[in-house]
């Protein structure tokens, strides 16, 4: 059937977007996967070419890295581990922020803990386990960025910054700068950025905040009656009635209870599971027994 | 031009409509939003055809994982499924054409659907994929098709076929076999006959939940937690929505069984409704600006007053909009417009309703408003596009370990998938964990937030696994489930067994 004269515009129309929203959304996906392809490529060849080699103070080297596409990654390395970003915060303290341990070991243990099943700053946290897990010792890392560690942290558990954002940066930058402005340069040459001496007196301040976190050890910005259930139930403390009474918390104490798998519990799980607060509460409970009195 | 077009049938012109619609949509749509639910379905219609199992196959509509099917065994399937949608959105053009048409002439209508092509909303949300365009065309389709039958004496067919296919796209589309078996009992005065036809209509999706998969729906269980817990929190709590942790079905297998009386009581559900009719307001705001929605609302008005029948089918019309802006689980979305859109071209013919200039005008301003507003809402967006999660999916096929298998929460099972490995979902903290020897785990700033923090950070404490990648992007505006708005940089870590 021949196509009547006035809808040939109309096809001809389509017939063109089809073909550019065709070419526009897969041209997207294509670019996401050469970027990806190149970001991948530059992790693999910073750790090939510093494998088995170490810095005096067993941190990491970082810096922007050119990849084989021209692209500029912004990457980071440990004995084991890559990280990379590509945003604006591609800096020296974004970078440090990730792989250096916090200033206190069991600040950091008891802040991955305390933080249970209501995680909120995860992005802060990060860090804190990515050090960890490099197996990097806080006592080898120099004052300054254990000051600069100590301000991180002190955002992770929510406290304010005193002196505000633009001080604490000025901090941060300042102390990875002095540590690292050398190995950058040798890097990327001008790339790497300006020292900017700290406006202020970084030390106190920031060092009377790092005492304060190492001394509560633990998270101190909200009170998330999730978060304390099972805190107390890992610290090994005792649950009020309020808690097996109260619909809700009662079925999660449960289920952390029964997690634990403590032989001592077992009365309680089943107490829960016969006469909780609300059904859900039993169900939890019951959930718990089951798997309570079937662990392996 | 306006002549030009005075001299089509009606019919002619609905039809150029929708391909001028379509030809807009095409080149303004942005490139396919990957969601979540939308890369499911796709692996729902390809399990069809032989592919891999999905998390829980009685969990979605079949519909739209029907229509892609075959397209899910395209070289690339989201560049088709893309295509379905904006195909569905520019649809949504004839029925939108011919209601207005009905109720305020040509002129108006032509308005509407200039309106519905120009409204960053429409072709931001059409080139996601989900469910969601394919249930704009069937609710406003069976509304025009029960007003061109009540008023042209067309056919109830299409009224029929809309209405029955409805409830199988979309879970608010069980409304319309409803009112339009209302429609059919006002018109033919026939109550047997309506309630027959109800029946008919409703046969297609309760052939579908009686022969179907079983269902695994996590709604059963959310709906045990109404008296204590919010939706919201339950989420947090148990993590993805299809995700089948051990708690899950265990609870689910104990309601079945009757072992345990669990209150239903719809009611408590409205106890969260406010937040939930302030998002879907909120919705509309952000798709048709402030003047463009008073507009609508006063022509929807205007409509109302003519006669007691418009004023019941005003009613009846946006009864399912009600019906979703009431369900606290409608919160939960990418965007607050997400579960709403589907009423704008029913409000966009209120709209059209206005005097012509006064309606020509509260388009061209909403029109402007919704694009330059500073209140604009941020497009769909998720994770699964973003390029942290190609990155992760690069390097799991540059290192994808001996067994195969990643284990991770819903967000990162389409990376996964995508890069040719198995996924598996990282169970909750109090579950037992026994992974597959060479085995990759994947963290997220989405799993660490949520459910299966617990877990996550067990691993990442544990000295016998390793963080081998990490990789992120720029921050982005993020909802916690604490409904606060904060900058949240995505990030996935890769970890793998030490040594």
């Amino acid at each position: 059937m021949p196509l009547p004269r006035r809808h040939a515009l109309t096809l001809a129309a389509l017939a063109v977007a089809l073909g550019v929203s065709w070419f526009r959304d897969t041209t997207h996906r294509h670019r996401q996967a050469w970027v990806a392809a190149g970001w991948v490529d530059a992790a693999e060849r910073m750790q090939a070419r510093w494998a088995g080699t170490s810095e005096p103070d067993g941190a990491a080297r970082l810096g922007w890295f050119p990849t084989r596409k021209g692209w500029e990654a912004c990457l980071a390395l440990t004995a084991d581990t890559v990280a990379f970003t590509d945003d604006e915060s591609c800096e020296p303290s974004a970078l440090a922020a990730r792989l250096f341990p916090p200033t206190g070991a069991v600040t950091g243990r008891a802040l991955m803990r305390g933080e249970g099943l209501a995680l909120s700053d995860e992005v802060t946290l990060l860090p804190v386990v990515l050090s960890w897990n490099a197996g990097l010792h806080p006592a080898s890392q120099p004052r300054e960025v254990q000051l600069l560690w100590a301000s991180a942290e002190a955002a992770a558990l929510g406290l304010p910054l005193a002196e505000g954002d633009s001080e604490a940066r000025a901090l941060e930058s300042a102390a990875v700068l002095t540590r690292f402005r050398t190995g950058l340069e040798e890097q990327c040459g001008a790339c790497a950025p300006d020292a900017q001496p700290p406006t202020f007196d970084p030390r106190a301040p920031v060092a009377a905040r790092a005492e304060l976190l190492v001394r509560s050890g633990t998270r101190a910005a909200t009170e998330d009656p999730l978060a304390a259930v099972v805190e107390t139930i890992r610290t090994r403390g005792t649950l009020d009635d309020a808690v097996w009474s109260t619909p809700g918390l009662a079925g999660l104490a449960a289920l952390e209870l029964g997690r634990r798998g403590h032989p001592a519990d077992g009365d309680l799980l089943r107490a829960a599971a016969e006469t909780g607060p609300a059904a859900a509460d039993r169900l939890a409970a019951r959930y718990a027994l089951d798997r309570f009195e079937n662990a392996p | 031009m306006t002549a030009w077009l005075d001299r089509l049938d009606h019919d002619d012109e609905a039809r150029l409509a929708a391909a001028w619609a379509a030809a807009v949509l095409l080149v303004v749509a942005p490139a396919a939003g990957t969601s979540p639910d939308g890369l499911e379905m796709l692996a729902l219609g390809r399990s069809w055809l032989g592919g891999a199992a999905t998390l829980d196959p009685a969990f979605w509509p079949p519909l739209w994982p029907l229509l892609v099917s075959p397209l899910s065994l395209a070289a690339d399937p989201l560049a088709w499924a893309r295509l379905l949608n904006i195909g569905l959105a520019a649809a949504v053009a004839l029925p939108l054409f011919h209601l207005s048409r009905l109720l305020s002439g040509r002129g108006p209508a032509r308005l509407a659907v200039v309106a519905w092509i120009l409204l960053p909303a429409v072709r931001e949300h059409a080139a996601v994929l989900d469910a969601r365009p394919l249930g704009w065309l069937l609710a406003i389709g069976a509304t025009a098709a029960v007003a061109r039958a009540t008023s042209e004496g067309r056919s109830w067919g299409w009224a029929f076929a809309a209405a029955a296919l409805a409830p199988l796209a979309r879970p608010e589309g069980l409304a319309i076999p409803v009112l339009v078996a209302l429609a059919w009992l006002v018109s033919a005065r026939r109550a047997p006959a309506a309630a027959g036809a109800l029946v008919a209509m409703l046969l297609p999706a309760g052939a579908w939940k009686l022969l179907g998969p079983p269902s695994q729906s996590w709604s059963a269980l959310a709906e045990a937690w109404y008296s204590t817990w919010t939706l919201t929190e339950l989420m947090t709590l148990y993590g993805p929505a299809s995700l089948p942790t051990g708690y899950r079905a265990f609870v689910l297998d104990l309601v079945a069984s009757g072992a345990e009386s669990v209150d239903r009581n719809p009611l408590l559900m409205l106890r969260a409704s406010p937040a939930s009719l302030a998002w879907a307001g909120l919705g509309l705001h952000g798709a048709l600006g402030t003047v463009g929605l008073l507009a609508a609302g006063a022509g929807v008005v205007r409509v109302a007053l003519r006669s007691s029948w418009h004023a019941v089918s005003v009613l009846l019309v946006f009864a399912p909009l009600a019906a979703v802006a009431l369900v606290p689980a409608s919160t939960g979305q990418s965007t607050a417009a997400a579960n709403v859109l589907f009423a704008v071209p029913l409000l966009l013919v209120g709209l059209t309703a206005l005097p012509a200039r006064a309606a020509a005008a509260a388009i061209a301003v909403a029109v402007i408003e919704v694009h330059l507003s500073p209140a604009r809402p941020a497009p769909p967006g998720f994770h699964e596009g973003s390029q942290t999660s190609r990155t992760a999916q690069a390097w799991l096929e540059a290192h994808p370990g001996d067994s195969g298998v990643v284990y991770g929460g819903l967000e990162v099972r389409g990376l996964t998938q995508a890069a040719g490995l198995e996924h598996a979902p990282l169970p909750t903290a109090w579950e037992p964990f026994a992974p597959r020897p060479g085995s990759r785990v994947l963290v997220s700033s989405v799993s660490l937030g949520g459910a299966d923090g617990g877990r996550a950070l067990g691993l990442l404490e544990d000295p016998s696994w390793e963080v081998a990648f990490v990789t992120r992007e720029g921050a982005e505006r993020a909802w916690r489930v604490d409904r606060q708005e904060v900058d949240a940089p995505y990030w996935i870590a890769v970890l793998r067994p030490r040594g």
